[in-house]
């Protein structure tokens, strides 16, 4: 199975990309450094340099791989959990996982999620206000023109 | 935890659920073949602020965490601190141990001062 890691060299990351070349999985990697293509090659991972928040480079990196699956591991959480700067790093990493999720988990003809997690800190911003954002709620919003151009591709699984 | 800059708020009764890093990979990984569906990857040891975060302190010799009011952490720390304190409820693995044959280990943190707090025998 051909898995795309999206966050392949952050906290969660890096663990699962040597679980996943351990279980021969081909896997592919996306990070935003040189540092991190070496560390996804050290670990026997492919590496692709793109930014999860712009969608024409994910998109050439989702038509170069046609990957099977999809794992999304998004964040952008400081090294430091201050309140100052847990309070800066909030807006970036809602950015991050909301746009730069919506992006790796590009509107491929997809099945429902096979597994959808939400950290407890998404519950405490949406009581009361949008529920997480769901595949199906979120592929009726995409133009129907990016949708066909993926369609070939495969089914795809979303682990995010 | 060291500088005593996270406290336990109100009654701490809020109840976290952690998990090792290493676990959540392999589930994860595990999660590639399993039947669609939502899975918590969460250790067997949910436990409240008020158990976990003092034990977390002794686990690093670090001074026994402040206690604060929820009137004076909505004041210094945010109402998102307060939820997590206090209403935060765990989570069950039930799922994810029957369909992605998730075997967390136990935290070393968690369960050996845990015998501590609650006054438990090995």
């Amino acid at each position: 199975m051909r898995v795309l890691v999206a966050g392949a060299t952050g906290a969660i990351g890096r663990p699962l990309i040597s679980a996943l070349v351990a279980s021969r999985r081909e896997v592919i990697g996306i990070t935003t450094t040189e540092r991190g293509v070496q560390t996804l090659r050290d670990k026997g991972a492919e590496a692709f340099v793109a930014d999860a928040l712009d969608r024409n480079a994910i998109e050439a990196v989702i038509r170069k791989v046609r990957p099977e699956a999809v794992i999304d591991e998004l964040t952008s959480l400081p090294k430091k959990y201050t309140h100052e700067e847990m309070r800066v790093a909030e807006e970036r990493d809602r950015k991050l996982r909301l746009v730069g999720g919506r992006n790796v988990r590009m509107r491929l003809s997809l099945p429902a999620p096979s597994v959808t997690s939400c950290s407890p800190r998404d519950f405490s911003k949406r009581l009361g206000q949008d529920s997480p954002p769901r595949q199906n709620r979120w592929r009726r919003r995409r133009p129907l023109q990016s949708q066909a151009a993926f369609e070939p591709i495969c089914r795809l699984r979303i682990v995010c | 935890m060291r500088e005593q800059q996270y406290p336990v708020i109100g009654l701490g009764q809020g109840v976290f659920s952690f998990v090792h890093v290493e676990d959540v990979a392999v589930a994860t990984a595990a999660a590639l073949e399993a039947d669609p569906g939502v899975y918590n990857v969460v250790d067997d040891d949910p436990s409240e602020m008020s158990i976990w975060l003092p034990a977390f302190a002794r686990f690093l010799g670090a001074p026994a965490p402040r206690e604060i009011t929820e009137a004076e952490a909505l004041r210094t720390a945010g109402e998102d601190s307060i939820y997590y304190a206090t209403r935060l409820r765990g989570a069950s693995n039930r799922r994810a141990k029957q369909k992605l044959g998730f075997a967390p280990r136990k935290l070393e943190w968690l369960s050996k001062t845990n015998k501590v707090a609650l006054g438990a025998h090995p």
